[in-house]
């Protein structure tokens, strides 16, 4: 009883103190014991000590000095906040996007609501897990969300600029680039058999798709982290409120990154459909090869603008 | 009916101020512990040695205490293993003597100050 009662403080704490902690703890325990009225069988003794120490869980968090969150005081409010533009744009996003696959799909209403709920729930679940990962990470590396002000010296001078207006982000800009990226993921997702050139024949819609679908699947993964990057980009923004050189950094490479990521997928050639690039070459002066290349210029210079653009503001105006 | 609810508001009552008494104590803990360290204590003896004197506290309060002033540098320790059980003794460092010092020095003044207020307010 007694080694499970050690166990039970020890575990919660640092690996290199537990076995001082351990045998201090054993040593009063006897001497507790040894104090006791020698009427008392021995599990009595043990019990009443065992009672008097209290709560291992108690014990352990005074030997640690402070308590334990997963998203603690500090962090709760940004949390919240984060989280509820999270479960807000998935859940627009979803919505329109499930709304656009109505028009192209012949399931029936029920199979539409309930694979629209089935999403929905998932990935509500999933953007809800990410944030309060996030979040947790935050708090167990004790990261600091805004500079400065914490902890230390305190000046009135050193209060932080009232943010120029220059300075900040445009919170509306950030929700609905999250919630564009959280229409298009499901699209690439599920519904790329769709994307394609639509044309009239004699009346009827036909439609040649863009993709191969068997040669896309492997890079499904891809897709998702280029999607996933750019939310995570933008919840950043969010959180943060205004530009800062750090911030800047830290956007800068991850939008090098998603580019870098999905220019490879783009020349990854046997992810076309063959057709289409016949079609295309049909149809177009310039050839399907010329095509993504100018995509892929156009992504590079769209990435380097806006990290330019970042670390204009972040060094302008972030000031830390 | 009148009675009762009086009982119900006392209870309270103590319960508050039972809350603030032992805020006050809490402040205290340290420097009486530091006070009865100038010769090697082990957790328990020490335990006991306070609550002969009247100040009462409880283990599972000491040893985390005591583990957090070592930390500090404010203790040293000596694991004495000749005893029949083996034992940490902890005893004031040098360091730990000055802030002693000064701490009942700061404890003097504090002391001061609220009797004079309190003093004056029943005067």
């Amino acid at each position: 009883m007694i080694d499970r009662y050690i166990y039970a403080v020890t575990k919660e704490l640092p690996e290199k103190s537990r076995k001082e902690i351990g045998s201090e703890l054993r040593a009063l325990i006897d001497d507790m014991m040894d104090g006791m009225d020698q009427s008392f069988s021995e599990e009595e003794k043990i019990d009443k000590v065992l009672r008097e120490l209290g709560n291992p869980q108690e014990l352990a968090n005074r030997y640690r000095g402070k308590e334990r969150y997963l998203i603690g005081p500090n962090y709760f409010d940004k949390y919240l906040f984060v989280m509820k533009i999270v479960v807000l744009s998935i859940f627009i996003g979803i919505s329109i996007a499930t709304g656009l696959g109505v028009m192209f799909s012949n399931d029936s209403m029920y199979g539409i609501i309930g694979s629209y709920l089935g999403t929905l729930f998932s990935s509500i679940l999933q953007g809800a897990a990410w944030v309060t990962g996030v979040f947790a990470l935050f708090e167990y590396k004790e990261i600091t969300l805004v500079t400065g002000m914490e902890q230390g010296d305190w000046e009135p001078s050193q209060l932080p600029e009232l943010p120029k207006k220059k300075a900040m982000i445009s919170r509306g800009e950030s929700i609905f680039s999250i919630i564009i990226s959280t229409i298009f993921l499901p699209v690439f997702f599920y519904l790329y058999k769709y994307i394609g050139i639509y044309y009239k024949v004699d009346n009827e819609i036909r439609y040649l798709p863009l993709f191969n679908e068997v040669d896309l699947a492997p890079f499904k993964i891809f897709i998702i982290l280029v999607f996933t990057i750019n939310i995570v980009i933008e919840l950043l923004k969010i959180i943060q409120g205004r530009w800062t050189v750090k911030l800047a950094i830290i956007t800068t490479v991850l939008s090098i990154i998603s580019s870098t990521l999905f220019i490879s997928i783009l020349y990854k050639m046997n992810i076309w459909n063959p057709e289409i690039v016949q079609k295309f070459e049909q149809f177009m002066p310039i050839s399907f090869e010329r095509m993504v290349l100018l995509t892929t210029v156009g992504i590079i210079i769209v990435t380097i603008g806006e990290s330019v653009f970042a670390l204009y503001k972040g060094i302008k105006y972030g000031g830390d | 009916m009148k009675r009762e609810g009086d009982t119900v508001k006392n209870n309270n009552d103590d319960l508050i101020l039972n809350g603030i008494v032992q805020e006050l104590r809490r402040g205290t803990i340290t420097l009486a512990v530091l006070s009865q360290l100038k010769q090697p204590q082990y957790g328990y003896s020490l335990v006991v040695l306070m609550n002969e004197k009247g100040f009462d506290i409880e283990a599972n309060t000491l040893y985390p205490l005591l583990r957090r002033l070592e930390k500090q540098g404010i203790l040293e320790s000596l694991w004495d293993t000749d005893g029949t059980k083996p034992r940490k003794f902890y005893k004031l460092s040098k360091f730990g003597e000055g802030v002693y010092a000064k701490l009942c020095d700061a404890w003097d003044g504090i002391n001061r100050v609220v009797n004079q207020l309190i003093d004056e307010e029943g005067s």
